[in-house]
């Protein structure tokens, strides 16, 4: 009986030590954390890495997973057409000298499901936004670490199922990181430590812009279905890609998420099509987010040849404002802070940029060997859903509420997923109809 | 430090160790299954626990009383166990339990004060295991957002007592029902005003309806009395039975199909699970229908007999209750004393209008927009006042089986409560056809007359 209660008694010596110990390293963990972000993955036993989706942007992640550190290995590729696989299959071995067995090809719109049954630890879903939350689920049901790409989901529905999936995969353990880089860079973390200190006072407002030219269009070929034509010109269509402004405007979006602390309660916006030449989408937006305390962002998105260009993001506070990136100034507009840069840094614009698509598989890896998840599902659905009501607003004419959005019905997309004619409504949004 | 002392001190560390262990020995013993069970009297309990998924599964795992019925350890364990303790011991020696309203104490309402979420999820951490259904996930969903206000308990309510009912769409209430003996062929014609039956064509479904005379009077409560005047009308002798309203079920039920529809009417979908809570259907008052529904079931009824039936509004209700109990101040033959659910309109004596149930057994929807002030009066005389303004809450009168007796007035309003009534459905959107969370309203009909009115 003592024996019980000694044993009791040291079990929660040793608990209470330990967790004494962990608060402490987690404290000094997190001071730390920014400067220290790993140039590379600790070793391990090898990480298999399946790959759902090779265009362009599926074959960078691929490569940026090779990247990331020892024994790191990408074993199997899936895509709804053969030719993207075997083009994403030759760059792997040109750039990384990586042979991907041709039993590990898997071309339909199945293939991931075969990429996530091929003895992978690791699913890389880069695949058109529309299709991610059906492979999230299968990945996270199936036990895998996952990056995805983002954004997440292009409706309401497909948020709710990523929200779902998120919450399973960390009741599960897993890890799960999402392509919003800025939140992978040295100086967009510095910047955020110093906001979050307070060095700007309270946040009273944001701007963010993702003003550029036309992005790039696909035109359909005789040979091809109506469905082979979307999906290869996915960046055009609302049910494929969410429209530019969840596509690509995501990135400003979430980064006024991460350093406002939560997403907006409302949205109202305007948006046009003048130029696209193909598709359903809009090419311009223009949302008034409303955050909790009567914050305002605002936010503006382009993607037309021929007018002022601006990428940038900008977040006032009561005392000062900052470019979120690197900067940090007074009320007045005199520069307080400026993160320091290397020569090769000051003389590389992209430096952090670039880097930073490592950094997220870096992150990922090292959250999977150190046995410490990594989940941020949540916060890129909610980035992704913020864009989302944004466009639903400009869409409609109408403004749209957080919880509206949240328990919206709100799916596009065909039922069916047959080559072949498309059953989805094709028509360009009019306002106030 | 002295010998005497070293002693002192010794015998003090045996002391507590031996209060420790008679401590841990105590808890133990009254931590047993059987200890709980040598006083509480209810023997149902023990019996129905052992027919949940509780005791009865695959894997041989027993899951005592006290890991549902008392906090995990370390998160209020021994203030909750001292309370139940003293409580329990209380009741036991000076109440007697045969009292007790064992039936009411398992409405979710009080299991969810006697079943602790943190224990529940001290076993269950996982909302969202692999293989959760499809459903599961909406409903967890659901949880997960609206977690402060939700209990587990509130969806697994039989969980830890009686047979798992795994809660699906209720399509066996839609089979009709082959052993019909009566089947009516045309509905009633109204040729004087004097009470009818109703007959409700191609099925066996009849009703009664009693003619109530207009008249001047006043509606309100005590110094805000109302002055108007009312036409005649019929009223529903009973509450809408389940007979009458699985009829509506059957003939417009809709999920997403209209080819079924009548006239347009497109109706309820299946209900999830029994919407009778199990208490029997028949002639007992059909319920959980949200006040769409009714109205609903108003048009569905109105085609099917070529007539205008309607909600009373509450000006006719309370009228009809003002002439029904005129004389009467003792009300214990008119209310059933049941106070866990419905009962049968034969359980009570009818009304000096000839209505049973005006009173308790369900709180009947009114046509009017709830409204704080309710009626309010004008420079002359209100003629067949009606509140229709916008707002998703109706005046409900009559008081149920769960109201007090001073709820039994003709001047007693109370209003539907919504988005209370519906906290527990997790569809996007919520259900418009049934309340997930209310078990004691229903309604009775109307009909003005003449017809034409």
């Amino acid at each position: 009986m003592s024996n019980y209660s000694r044993r009791d008694f040291i079990n929660r010596a040793v608990l209470a030590g330990g967790v004494a110990l962990a608060a402490g390293l987690v404290s000094c963990e997190a001071k730390k954390r920014i400067k220290d972000l790993r140039s590379a993955a600790p070793d391990g036993p090898v990480l298999k890495a399946g790959l759902v989706g090779c265009g362009a942007r599926g074959t960078g992640a691929a490569v940026n997973f090779l990247d990331a550190g020892p024994n790191l290995e990408v074993v199997a590729l899936g895509d709804v057409f053969d030719d993207k696989l075997q083009e994403c299959r030759e760059n792997l071995k040109e750039e990384k000298g990586v042979d991907i067995d041709s039993e590990k090809c898997f071309v339909g719109f199945d293939a991931f499901e075969k990429v996530i049954d091929s003895g992978v630890d690791i699913v890389l879903l880069a695949t058109p936004p529309y299709f991610r939350p059906q492979h999230f689920e299968a990945a996270v049901k199936a036990g895998k670490h996952i990056f995805m790409e983002k954004p997440v989901a292009v409706d309401p529905v497909g948020i709710r199922s990523i929200l779902i999936n998120g919450i399973r995969a960390k009741e599960m353990g897993l890890s799960v990181v999402t392509g919003t880089i800025k939140r992978h860079q040295p100086d967009y973390l510095a910047t955020y430590d110093r906001v979050k200190s307070g060095v700007i006072g309270e946040i009273v407002s944001g701007n963010c812009y993702y003003n550029q030219g036309k992005l790039w269009h696909v035109n359909p070929k005789a040979e091809w279905t109506e469905l082979e034509a979307m999906v290869r010109n996915w960046v055009n269509w609302t049910w494929l890609s969410g429209d530019h402004i969840v596509e690509q405007h995501i990135h400003n979006l979430d980064l006024m998420n991460w350093f406002i602390g939560t997403h907006p309660d409302k949205a109202t916006g305007f948006g046009s099509r003048q130029r696209r030449a193909t598709g359903d989408q809009y090419d311009n937006f223009s949302i008034d987010y409303i955050y909790p305390n009567q914050v305002h962002v605002h936010s503006m998105c382009r993607q037309i040849n021929g007018c002022t260009n601006n990428v940038s993001d900008l977040i006032r506070g009561t005392y000062g404002y900052t470019n979120c990136e690197n900067t940090i100034f007074d009320a007045t507009g005199k520069q307080r802070w400026k993160y320091p840069l290397t020569e090769e840094q000051q003389n590389d614009r992209w430096y952090f940029f670039w880097r930073a698509f490592i950094q997220e598989h870096i992150d990922l890896v090292t959250a999977i060997r150190t046995n410490q998840s990594i989940n941020e599902a949540q916060q890129i659905a909610e980035s992704s859903l913020t864009a989302i009501m944004g466009r639903i607003s400009a869409y409609t004419g109408k403004t749209t509420t957080w919880d509206e959005m949240l328990n919206s019905e709100i799916h596009l997309g065909p039922k069916h997923f047959i080559m072949g004619d498309v059953n989805v409504e094709k028509s360009i949004p009019i306002p106030g109809v | 430090m002295g010998y005497k002392k070293l002693v002192q001190l010794l015998l003090l560390v045996v002391v507590l160790v031996l209060i420790g262990f008679l401590f841990k020995k105590a808890d133990a013993y009254t931590s047993t299954d059987e200890y709980c069970n040598s006083c509480h009297v209810h023997d149902h309990s023990h019996s129905s626990w052992m027919e949940s998924i509780h005791y009865s599964n695959c894997d041989g795992e027993v899951v005592s009383c006290v890991a549902c019925h008392l906090p995990p350890k370390g998160q209020g364990y021994y203030f909750e166990k001292l309370k139940a303790g003293i409580h329990d011991l209380y009741a036991y020696h000076f109440k007697d339990s045969s009292s007790y309203n064992w039936q009411q104490k398992s409405l979710p309402e009080y299991a969810r004060h006697h079943t602790f979420e943190t224990s529940c999820i001290k076993c269950h951490p996982k909302l969202f295991p692999a293989d959760l259904s499809e459903n599961g996930e909406i409903a967890h969903w659901h949880y997960q957002q609206n977690n402060d206000v939700l209990h587990c308990v509130d969806c697994h309510l039989n969980i830890g007592h009686g047979p798992t009912v795994k809660a699906s769409r209720n399509y066996q209430i839609l089979q009709a029902d082959s052993s019909v003996d009566t089947t009516y062929v045309a509905s009633a014609i109204i040729e004087d005003f004097k009470d009818f039956t109703e007959t409700i064509p191609e099925s066996d479904v009849a009703f009664d309806m009693i003619a109530v005379n207009g008249g001047d009077t006043s509606v309100g409560v005590s110094d805000k009395k109302v002055e108007m005047r009312l036409s005649p009308f019929f009223i529903g002798r009973i509450e809408v039975s389940w007979d009458e309203y699985v009829l509506f079920l059957r003939e417009t039920e809709s999920e997403g199909r209209t080819e079924q529809s009548l006239d347009g009417i497109s109706g309820a979908t299946p209900p999830w699970g029994n919407p009778d809570q199990g208490w029997g259907m028949g002639q007992r008052p059909a319920i959980t229908m949200t006040h769409h529904a009714a109205t609903v079931y108003c048009r569905w009824l109105s085609v099917r007999t070529g007539k205008k039936y309607r909600l009373p509004t509450e000006a006719e209700w309370a009228f009809a209750a003002q002439l029904a109990y005129k004389d009467l101040n003792d009300l214990s033959e008119y209310v059933s004393d049941v106070e866990a659910s419905t009962v049968e309109p034969d359980d009570v004596k009818a009304d000096a209008l000839g209505l049973k149930h005006l009173f308790g057994n369900v709180k009947e929807f009114c046509a009017d927009t709830y409204t704080e002030v309710g009626y309010q009066p004008v420079d002359s005389i209100l003629w067949n006042p009606i509140i229709s303004s916008e707002g998703k809450n109706h005046v409900l009168k009559g008081g149920s089986f769960k109201s007090p007796p001073d709820n039994f007035r003709s001047d007693f309003r109370e209003s539907t409560q919504h988005d209370k009534w519906m906290k527990t459905d997790p569809q996007i959107p919520k259900s418009i056809w049934w309340y997930s969370d209310c078990n004691d309203v229903g309604f009775r009909i109307v009909l003005s007359y003449p017809q034409t009115l």
